[in-house]
């Protein structure tokens, strides 16, 4: 089977998987419903009966953020209004490559902590439906997870060692580097070569970790095998027999996900929204997005699994 | 100076151009001239220098000793006091090497009494053994910044006297304002300076820990000797270019009335020039010296420096030098945001999307200070607000004239890609350095002394560009509440009282070093009102102010609101009320009391109540609560932002999962 047939084949999959969607989508819901209330408190708090309250409806008050910001802590400090819109997106990947994954605040971490565990826990099921070509019931798909949840939440601690290797001590290597090539560099183009030249080891372990780690889990469900250890020197040796198969479909898949964030940065709403139907808009525009990167990572479990079958 | 090592001409030679330019450095009237050669080897990045002052004695009693300040011996290693201080206490020198250090280093030093009946001809008098190092303000005696020399014998009031010094400066890896990068170099404070002796005789020469500077205004005439193929620019008016025949150019720099030098060289400057015309004001030629990487932001710092010199012109006085050179500094250099007389320095970035508010802001901000520093030549050592807090006020005027709006930018992917956001407009609070002093705002009085201000932690800039500057009490005091001290004198005044106050100061210190007393005086004078209370409530206290419309109720009929008064500080404030059938009342409330309540029997409801309407008291520290509104739509803003908020929150969880 090509790359083009198993991503054809995984976009298929993927789009049969309304219902799974639907469930990730709430439950991402569920996660940042009480931290959003949290927050609207705190604003709504900063406001109180105040003309801003007005300014903000309509749309910002930059001396209303000053005062905010100025005595905000815990979740609520992680609020900034470059935040919003594209600037929402922006975050998530410029802490890939600027510092490392940055949340702001303890609790925003743990909820990204619960959110990664639930992508553990369904990962198992999700490939087992693929697998089994099934549209699965919700408990299905719970039992089917949680027949695999033990063994990829092993992975999940191997994957978050290299991680953690690579922002702990690769990045801060690479940064020295950096520091030292562009140390008497007086031209910020030449600075941001060299830096640029660092995104590349960087990113390209986070990707090559994240692309051996999606191979091991779908290795774990086809070969229905016991050990993480082993099934991750299978999909080793199968990433490395099948080098330009693998890295063409994952980029393919980069690509298809780039393509809907460039699109979302051109309608990504603003902050003129003043009334609670353009805020719905906004809010439904926003789920759309997510629907949308949850649809992308589906489809990258789906096609790999697809090209995984004809390759082995 | 090692001869011959450094300085091409031979031993004899540079003794003989010493003395020869002694005769011509004692003529000038102003408290100091000074006359210097200088050579710069960029290998070892080390300047040769010698310098002759025509130095008098203003000071009212005979003078027994001279002391000079030695700025680059601050990073000479880890123990000067400039390094340990509270400012830079977090600084990280752990990728600095042996060659990263800087220096300053008097090898000789020779002084020549005035001529008297009874001694005939001068007599050179060596005193380089005599020299000792000094700490008034630290006694930590690691620190070389001051040293002094006993004078074999005192100089009498109105006496001149000449002297010579030959000196070394190794030019250090930039950490504050002045350095080498690359083949940058921006120079400033880098020769021997004389201290300023006071009219009681005592010696103003502090050693260089926290603050700026302050030095007499005199005549400067410098020359530099640098590669071939350089650009320079520097204090002053280049008047003299002479190619010599070991591939250097001696470059001769002539400037009077000034009280530093300060200039930057690299091969890789593009040189821009305009010329600043207006009706009523001197003409000044504008240099740019543009980095390569900066190339189409010329109009950009053009705009900023002319909008200066105009506005500035126009409202305080005129800039009288005829000439200024703007330096764009190398990236990585940290001598962005610079003043020095006749030349600053602004800074921006690679990719920088206009209405970001950069280089406009620091262009602004820096040209500004040829004025509020430049020519009202406060001491900076200790009243670093006279010209810090007086220019960051009067850039936020500029701005809010000619360069709104500005929107917020965020730098992403390392800080070399910024997205402005243009429906997030950014107030002029977070632009000119204004917000975020509440918490830093009760750390020091502003009375104090400026080198005494405490210790703080740093605070970044609202711009997101990585700078991190105005940390702690010594910005609060120096810069954010003087700034909104005078905006709120200029709103309590008017602007036409609190104009002629400012540019009568101006008129009347320019070229001098007033102290704090002589603007108050001057602004009483002007406004023919005892501000006496208001300095008392600022200037000598550390008292915030916050007023708040604190409730509004309905008793029997009768609609009520009380205000409050939750800072320390005090002020007479106006409080707006307005009722559901469109009445509008202005009351006077003189602020003193901690809260005040306004009944309005027979009155309909109560809609809106607004605690200082015209926003008199810039020095509110927190303006959201001096509104209440019936029909507030605070519910439905929370909502509004906290889902935006709440995608963001699950854009983070959908990157988590990718790599989960």
């Amino acid at each position: 089977m090509s790359v083009f047939e198993s991503l054809q084949r995984g976009i298929r999959l993927a789009n049969r998987s309304k219902r799974i969607i639907v469930w990730i989508l709430l439950a991402s819901l569920s996660l940042v419903a009480v931290p959003t209330l949290i927050l609207s408190a705190a604003v709504e708090d900063s406001l109180g009966k105040s003309e801003a309250g007005q300014q903000l409806a309509e749309g910002y008050s930059d001396r209303w953020f000053q005062e905010y910001n100025e005595q905000a802590s815990g979740l609520a400090a992680t609020f900034s209004p470059t935040l919003t819109g594209i600037g929402a997106v922006l975050d998530g990947y410029d802490g890939i490559v600027s510092e490392g994954v940055s949340t702001g605040s303890l609790a925003v971490l743990g909820i990204g902590l619960a959110y990664s565990l639930l992508w553990v826990f369904l990962a198992g099921g999700i490939l087992t439906v693929y697998h089994e070509g099934i549209g699965p019931s919700f408990a299905q798909l719970l039992t089917f997870s949680s027949e695999y949840f033990g063994r990829f939440l092993r992975l999940f601690i191997l994957t978050g060692i290299t991680y953690l290797f690579l922002y702990r001590t690769l990045a801060p290597g690479l940064d020295w580097l950096v520091d030292e090539l562009s140390r008497e560099v007086i031209d910020e183009r030449i600075a941001f070569a060299w830096t640029f030249l660092k995104w590349i080891p960087l990113l390209g372990v986070a990707l090559a970790t994240n692309l051996v780690a999606d191979y091991t889990k779908i290795l774990l469900v086809l070969e229905r095998r016991r050990s993480v250890l082993l099934a991750l020197l299978r999909a080793l040796r199968l990433v490395w027999s099948s080098l330009g198969r693998v890295v063409l479909l994952y980029a393919l898949l980069f690509l298809i996900g780039s393509l809907g964030f460039f699109l979302y940065w051109l309608i990504a709403p603003g902050v003129s929204d003043s009334s609670w139907i353009e805020v719905l808009g906004v809010l439904v525009l926003g789920q759309l997005f997510i629907v949308w990167r949850i649809w992308v990572r589906l489809t990258f479990y789906a096609s790999q699994l697809e090209l995984c079958r004809s390759l082995r | 100076m090692k001869p011959g090592r450094c300085w091409p001409i031979s031993p004899l030679s540079g003794i003989l151009t010493v003395f020869a330019i002694w005769t011509l450095a004692s003529v000038s009237l102003m408290a100091v001239d000074y006359r210097i050669e200088a050579s710069l080897d960029t290998k070892s990045r080390m300047i040769s220098g010698q310098e002759t002052l025509s130095w008098r004695n203003d000071a009212e009693v005979p003078v027994s000793e001279l002391q000079f300040h030695l700025y680059f011996n601050a990073w000479r290693d880890k123990n000067s006091s400039f390094l340990n201080s509270n400012r830079v206490e977090a600084a990280d020198f752990s990728d600095w090497r042996d060659g990263d250090w800087g220096s300053c280093d008097i090898e000789r030093l020779e002084v020549r009494y005035p001529d008297t009946e009874q001694s005939g001809e001068k007599e050179a008098v060596d005193l380089t053994q005599q020299m000792e190092f000094i700490q008034p303000d630290d006694f930590n005696p690691q620190d070389r910044t001051v040293v002094r020399v006993i004078l074999p014998q005192p100089v009498q009031p109105g006496a001149e006297l000449s002297i010579a010094v030959e000196f070394q400066t190794k030019v250090p890896r930039p950490f504050a304002r002045t350095g080498v990068r690359g083949d940058y170099y921006f120079l400033a404070h880098w020769f021997p300076k004389i201290g300023v002796v006071e009219a009681d005789g005592a010696w103003n020469c502090h050693q260089f820990i926290q603050t700026e500077f302050y030095s007499n205004f005199g005549d400067y005439d410098v020359e530099l000797r640098l590669p071939s193929g350089w650009k320079v620019g520097a204090t002053g008016r280049l008047t003299e270019t002479r190619p010599q025949a070991d591939s250097t150019v001696i470059y001769r720099f002539v400037e009077e009335q000034v009280h530093e030098f300060a200039w930057t060289t690299s091969p890789h400057f593009l040189e821009f020039s305009r010329r600043f015309e207006h009706s009523s004001l001197p003409a000044v030629d504008m240099k740019l010296l543009l980095m390569p990487d900066h190339v189409g932001q010329e109009d950009r710092y053009f705009a900023a420096t002319e909008a200066t010199l105009r506005l500035y012109g126009e409202w305080f006085g005129a800039y009288p030098y005829g000439h200024v050179t703007v330096v764009d500094p190398a990236y990585g250099s940290r001598s962005g945001g610079m003043e020095y007389p006749t030349l600053f320095t602004g800074g921006t970035r690679w990719l920088n999307p206009a209405q970001s508010g950069s280089p406009e802001g620091v262009t602004i901000h820096e040209c500004g200070h040829q004025f509020w520093y430049g020519l009202i030549g406060n001491n900076e050592f200790e009243d670093a607000w006279l010209d810090e807090g007086f220019d960051t006020y009067s850039t936020r005027r500029v701005r809010e004239a000619e360069f709104q709006p500005t929107f917020l930018v965020r730098r992403y992917f390392d800080g070399f890609f910024p997205v402005i956001f243009r429906d997030l407009p950014a107030s002029l609070r977070s632009f000119s350095g204004l917000g975020g002093y509440y918490s830093t705002l009760k750390l020091d009085e502003m009375s104090k002394p400026s080198w005494k201000y405490g210790p703080a932690s740093f605070r970044q800039d609202s711009l997101g560009d990585g700078r991190v500057y105005r940390g702690g009490a010594y910005g609060v005091n120096s810069y954010t509440k003087p700034a909104m001290m005078l905006l709120t004198l200029e709103r309590y005044l008017g602007w036409e009282t609190f104009q002629k106050g400012m540019s009568t100061y101006f008129e009347r210190f320019k070229f001098k070093s007033p102290k704090p007393e002589d603007f108050f005086g001057v602004l009483e004078e002007v406004s023919g009102e005892n501000l006496d209370w208001f300095w008392e409530e600022t200037y000598r206290s550390s008292n915030i102010f916050d007023y708040a419309a604190d409730s509004v109720g309905d008793t029997l009929g009768t609609p009520w609101t009380i205000v409050r008064r939750w800072g320390e500080g005090r002020f007479p404030v106006k409080v707006q009320v307005e009722f559901a059938d469109g009445e509008i009342r202005l009351e006077q409330w003189d602020g003193r009391d901690r809260w005040h309540r306004f009944a309005y029997p027979g009155k309909s409801e109560i809609t809106k109540v607004i605690v200082d309407p015209d926003e008199v008291l810039a020095l509110d520290t927190r303006r959201v609560n001096n509104t209440w509104v019936r029909d507030s739509e605070e519910k439905f803003a929370a909502r509004k932002w906290a889902i935006k908020w709440m995608l963001w929150l699950q854009n983070t969880l959908e990157m988590f999962a990718f790599f989960s």
